[in-house]
């Protein structure tokens, strides 16, 4: 009983690490990508119809990592070339994500499957890759001339394209790296946390990592503990009933919710305001001198 | 001035370069410049003399329509900056090109690799000075930001360094230690192409100048005296009219930016009346998309004595902007032009008091000519105006009341037609404060 | 206004094309499905009616979406705000039960507090520049579940086993019906005159256009950032309330856990679409509901499931991004040819 409960948290955990960390990749570099729910569902779909088709569940986290990706990259075509409104490609993407995962997700819709096995107590090979994942991401950035790039993307492509660095490209870069990641917390999803798919399945968890990404203050080792602390929320309506709380389920499920919004407000509150550097480009399209 | 014993064979000679842009601007006329190992050549003009085209052609940025240019005696055709590099021929320009988050070493590191950083060391130590290379740029001084980034383009590979206004939004004193930098650098045997219209410091640390004027050169040889240089400058020869006389609402705020004038113009702001205000750099002033009319409407929409046609009339022509009618897009028009309209706007609303920070900057001599004289109408009207340059001959052309801001102190006031020029200069410089 | 609509009407054109696709993928004959859309939703005399009110609704809460889009200020809440609208109006005729029984109290309930809903990301953005897409979006789930436990729980009716609804609204509380349609639209049309005026006629108007453009000149005219924000904002949530409280008392007459059917996210795509013109909106709003109930309609017939409809609203967008884009290589071409 206990184990299922700190698995359950877990689990619920790796998706929010997962997709924050991505996403954390690509607002370093200056990309904001507000269709990450889209992606997330995209790629979850996916998952669950790789698994139904090959029943391997190896390469349903692949196929779900190259559907974030691909999502990705055309939010990033269009963010990056095109030069659009980041709020719009975002959304554009979010849409047809959703729609796209709807529409083909209609067949598959309550297939159940068998979820992940645990390799090292209750942690999956996700889980594992999640956490992995954030170590050597911190080290990379903080030790490698990788991070000096990536930063520096963000901070001032200009600089960068002064050295003759290709910036439009390395920003593409991230963008399919960080896509990569958010699709595996899609996978994380269907293959372990509610192994069928539905829509809906995502629950909002695209949102809530926008927020995990600002709170953790791009760094990636603080976002292991928030991401936890979140897991644990969005499990509260669940929570509730499991453990007879007395508090109606449903009201329970708005938890997560209203804590982003006061993660979001404590974050943005003075104190803590000087600490939190967002990128400075964030959101700001990159034109070359003279385009 | 140091002979040219060290060598006679030039390290970079571009000659007879024409640069003819697809609109069919001719930005250069057979230009030649030629700069030996251990040169600081000076290179100056007008803006729109052809500065910026021959030093992209230089850097591989534009490729000359006519004319060759030899590295190290041979003839090469240099196709993009990279290759310039190659080359060893490296450009600082006038904007930041460091991470601002980034240390020094950092931005250094990012630029090569850990014998970059070997090198750049070796270099500050040779030169003995102190560079704080830990510190985030972005709260270093213009002055050590900018060293910064000569020393990285000589830890790269530079050679010929070519520097674009390195000057500027820099304080006289931080001016100084560049330049003594850069002598340390020349005795090492780095050359450099000085862009500056600072036409002080060229002479004292240039070997030689080449000066533009209307895209031909009008002048090589030794900085030896001032008002040649200036004489080679200029089309015509400016001679000021005479100063005018002092106008006590005239108020001239002479310092470098940075020394506390936004937190003056701020106060200057919250005035209970009508106040005009030019900020340091237009954009901020106007909203690109909406027509001329459109851009002087929304200034006074709680306001019923301004009518926004007839300003917008006015101030096309009373300043000189070249605009199809006051219905066209404020942002398609040039910069220059939107910087006239924005100070046209602002004498004309700031019935009370007109703040104006910097206003011209970047303008062309006429443009600059221009404003001054309206800013004199507007001060003869009633307005109390508050001119903010770093320019001491404008401060003294205007005919206002002069004060002098170092670290948000202000000096006394003095007359424009009675200011010690040194004397106003070290003072911008942080000499000569009482305690 | 001409350049807009063409635009929007070109939009929905090339959606329309690149959607037949998805029809073609799940075994349909496109021109056959869009013709029986197009039957279902106009030609036919209840689903024309149908179509009318859910364009009724939608146009109302892209009107309002439209005023805070074009200050820049992304209001992503539309649904939450719809749907505290319809719990306020529910709120009044269940639980308040006024002696006066017409729709007005109801709506005028629903219409102010989906104004308020909007006033927590108004005041984290204002004092603390918290992103409102987050803060606004955040309170759709929570708006989401509060109806769910008012549907489920206190207000569910007795009679109907089963189905989690809440009781029919007694005819009183309900818009009236002339000539046989509901008189939904009429407010559409008031709503999108009285957009029309406050965007072109008032300083307010203007004011929005120079935030919408540029934030820092708005400042820098020393004009008033809150007055902005919560103005927009309540604006904009103001009318999603009234949308929601539209549907309840002239559509629904009911509460149901569908009844958050996703307008909300429709609307702002309504928006975009329409550059947020208030004279365009009605008419892309009729449209765009022919689309929707259009594929409702099919959805069985050609095995197209309604989530799909998902992949329209994304394909829209990309029409409205590339538009910019297009104006921008329109432009380009330009440049190079001069």
């Amino acid at each position: 009983m206990e184990d299922a409960f700190i698995a359950l948290v877990v689990n619920s955990s790796v998706v929010l690490l997962l997709a924050s960390l991505g996403e954390m990749i690509k607002e370093r570099a200056g990309i904001l990508n507000l269709g990450i729910e889209g992606i997330m569902s995209l790629s979850a779909l996916s998952a669950v119809a790789s698994y139904i088709a090959f029943n391997d569940h190896a390469l349903a986290i692949l196929v779900a990592g190259i559907t974030g990706s691909t999502l990705s990259l055309l939010h990033g075509f269009f963010s990056i070339y095109v030069k659009a409104d980041q709020v719009l490609s975002g959304l554009g993407v979010l849409f047809i994500g959703l729609g796209l995962s709807g529409a083909i997700g209609s067949a598959y819709s309550g297939m159940e499957i068998e979820p992940m096995e645990p390799i090292i107590w209750l942690f999956d090979t996700l889980s594992i890759l999640a956490y992995a994942s954030a170590i050597i991401f911190y080290v990379l950035t903080r030790y490698t001339k990788l991070g000096l790039i990536l930063d520096g993307l963000g901070d001032n492509p200009e600089g960068l394209d002064y050295l003759g660095y290709d910036v439009y490209r390395l920003r593409m870069l991230a963008v399919v790296v960080g896509g990569f990641l958010v699709g595996l917390s899609g996978a994380k999803i269907t293959l372990s946390l509610i192994p069928v798919w539905s829509m809906g399945v995502t629950g909002g968890r695209g949102w809530i990592a926008l927020a995990l990404v600002i709170s953790s203050m791009w760094n990636p080792i603080l976002s292991i503990p928030i991401s936890h602390v979140f897991g644990l929320l969005t499990q509260a309506g669940i929570l509730s009933q499991v453990f007879n709380l007395p508090i109606d389920s449903r009201i329970a499920s708005t938890t997560p919710y209203i804590s982003t919004i006061i993660l979001l407000t404590l974050v943005h509150s003075t104190r803590f305001k000087r600490l939190v550097k967002a990128p400075r480009t964030l959101g700001t399209p990159y034109r070359r001198r003279g385009e | 001035m140091i002979s040219r014993e060290r060598s006679d064979k030039p390290l970079l000679k571009a000659e007879n370069i024409w640069v003819v842009y697809p609109d069919g601007t001719i930005a250069n006329k057979g230009v030649s410049i030629s700069v030996y190992p251990g040169e600081v050549h000076g290179l100056l003009g007008e803006n729109g003399a052809g500065k910026t085209s021959l030093v992209h052609a230089i850097y591989g940025v534009v490729r000359p329509s006519l004319g060759r240019i030899l590295v190290d005696g041979r003839e090469v055709r240099i196709s993009s900056p990279r290759h310039a590099r190659r080359l060893g021929i490296f450009m600082v320009p006038q904007h930041n090109v460091l991470i601002p988050r980034f240390s020094g070493r950092e931005n250094i590191l990012l630029a090569g690799d850990r014998k970059t950083l070997a090198r750049a060391m070796d270099i500050i130590s040779s030169i003995d000075i102190d560079l704080d290379i830990e510190s985030p740029v972005e709260t270093l001084e213009r002055g050590l930001v900018k060293k910064i980034e000569v020393i990285r383009a000589l830890a790269t590979g530079a050679r010929l360094l070519i520097l674009d206004e390195p000057t500027s939004v820099m304080s006289p004193i931080e001016a100084r230690e560049l330049l003594e930098m850069i002598r340390g650098l020349r005795e090492m045997g780095y050359s450099f192409i000085y862009i500056s219209h600072r036409l002080d410091e060229v002479m004292e640390v240039c070997d030689r100048v080449t000066i533009l004027r209307g895209g031909s050169v009008s002048y090589v040889g030794e900085p030896s005296d001032v008002r040649v240089l200036e004489e080679r400058m200029f089309r015509e020869v400016d001679v000021d009219e005479g100063v005018g006389e002092v106008m006590d609402n005239l108020n001239i705020i002479l310092g470098v930016e940075g020394n506390g004038q936004l937190e003056y113009a701020r106060d200057l702001l919250t005035y209970n009346g009508f106040v005009g205000y030019v900020p340091s750099y237009p954009y901020a002033s106007i909203v690109p998309g909406m027509s001329l009319v459109d851009n002087v409407r929304f200034r006074v929409l709680d306001r019923e004595d301004v009518n926004p046609v007839e300003t917008a009339k006015y101030i096309l022509e009373r300043y000189e902007v070249l605009a199809r009618d006051i219905y066209m897009d404020i942002g398609k028009l040039s910069g220059g032009n939107i910087q006239r309209f924005v100070v046209g706007r602002e004498l004309e609303i700031g019935r009370d008091r007109c703040v104006l920070m910097f206003p011209s900057r970047g303008l062309d001599t006429r443009s600059t000519r221009l404003i001054w004289m309206r800013v004199r109408e507007a001060a003869e009207r009633g307005v109390d105006v508050y001119y903010f340059t770093e320019d001491v001959m404008e401060a003294v052309n205007l005919g206002g009341v002069v004060r002098i801001m170092y670290r948000r102190r202000v000096s006394d006031g003095v007359d424009s037609n009675e200011l010690d020029v040194e004397w106003a200069r070290r003072l911008m410089s942080g000499i000569g404060w009482n305690a | 206004m001409r350049k807009e609509l063409l635009a929007a009407i070109l939009s929905i054109s090339i959606a329309l094309s690149l959607y037949s696709l998805v029809i073609i993928y799940y075994g349909g004959d496109p021109i056959e499905v869009y013709i029986k859309m197009v039957r279902n939703a106009f030609l036919d005399l209840n689903g024309f009616r149908e179509t009318v009110k859910l364009a009724a609704s939608l146009g109302i809460i892209s009107l309002g979406l439209a005023i805070a889009f074009k200050a820049g200020i992304w209001n992503i809440g539309g649904e939450g705000q719809y749907i505290i609208g319809g719990l306020a109006a529910a709120f009044v005729v269940y639980v308040l039960s006024p002696p006066l029984e017409n729709p007005v109290i109801p709506l005028i309930a629903s219409a102010i507090a989906g104004g308020i809903y909007t006033s927590i990301p108004s005041y984290l953005k204002y004092r603390l520049d918290v992103n409102e897409v987050l803060s606004t979006l955040m309170l759709n789930y929570v708006a989401l579940y509060i109806m769910f436990y008012y549907v489920y729980g206190g207000w569910r009716d007795p009679a109907t086993q089963g189905f989690p609804v809440t009781p029919e609204i007694p005819y009183s509380y309900r818009m009236p019906i002339i000539f046989g349609y509901e008189s939904n639209i009429i407010l559409l049309l008031l709503a999108s005159l009285l957009v029309y005026l406050i965007m072109y006629r008032t300083r307010f108007g203007f004011k929005i256009k120079v935030y919408g453009l540029n934030r820092d000149a708005y400042e820098y005219a020393g004009y008033s950032k809150m007055r902005m924000i919560f103005g927009t904002l309540f604006i904009s949530g103001l009318m999603a309330g009234l949308a929601g409280g539209l549907d309840f008392t002239g559509n629904f007459y009911r509460l149901r856990p569908g009844f958050a059917s996703g307008l909300g996210y429709t609307a702002i795509i309504v928006s975009l679409m329409s550059s947020n013109n208030p004279m365009v909106i009605p008419i892309a709003s009729i449209l765009f509901s022919g689309f929707l109930y259009g594929s409702y309609t099919v959805a069985i017939v050609a095995g197209v499931p309604t989530e799909a409809t998902y992949i329209m609203h994304g394909l829209l967008l990309l029409m409205v991004i590339s538009r910019s884009a297009l104006d921008k290589v329109v432009e380009w071409i330009w440049r190079m040819l001069s």
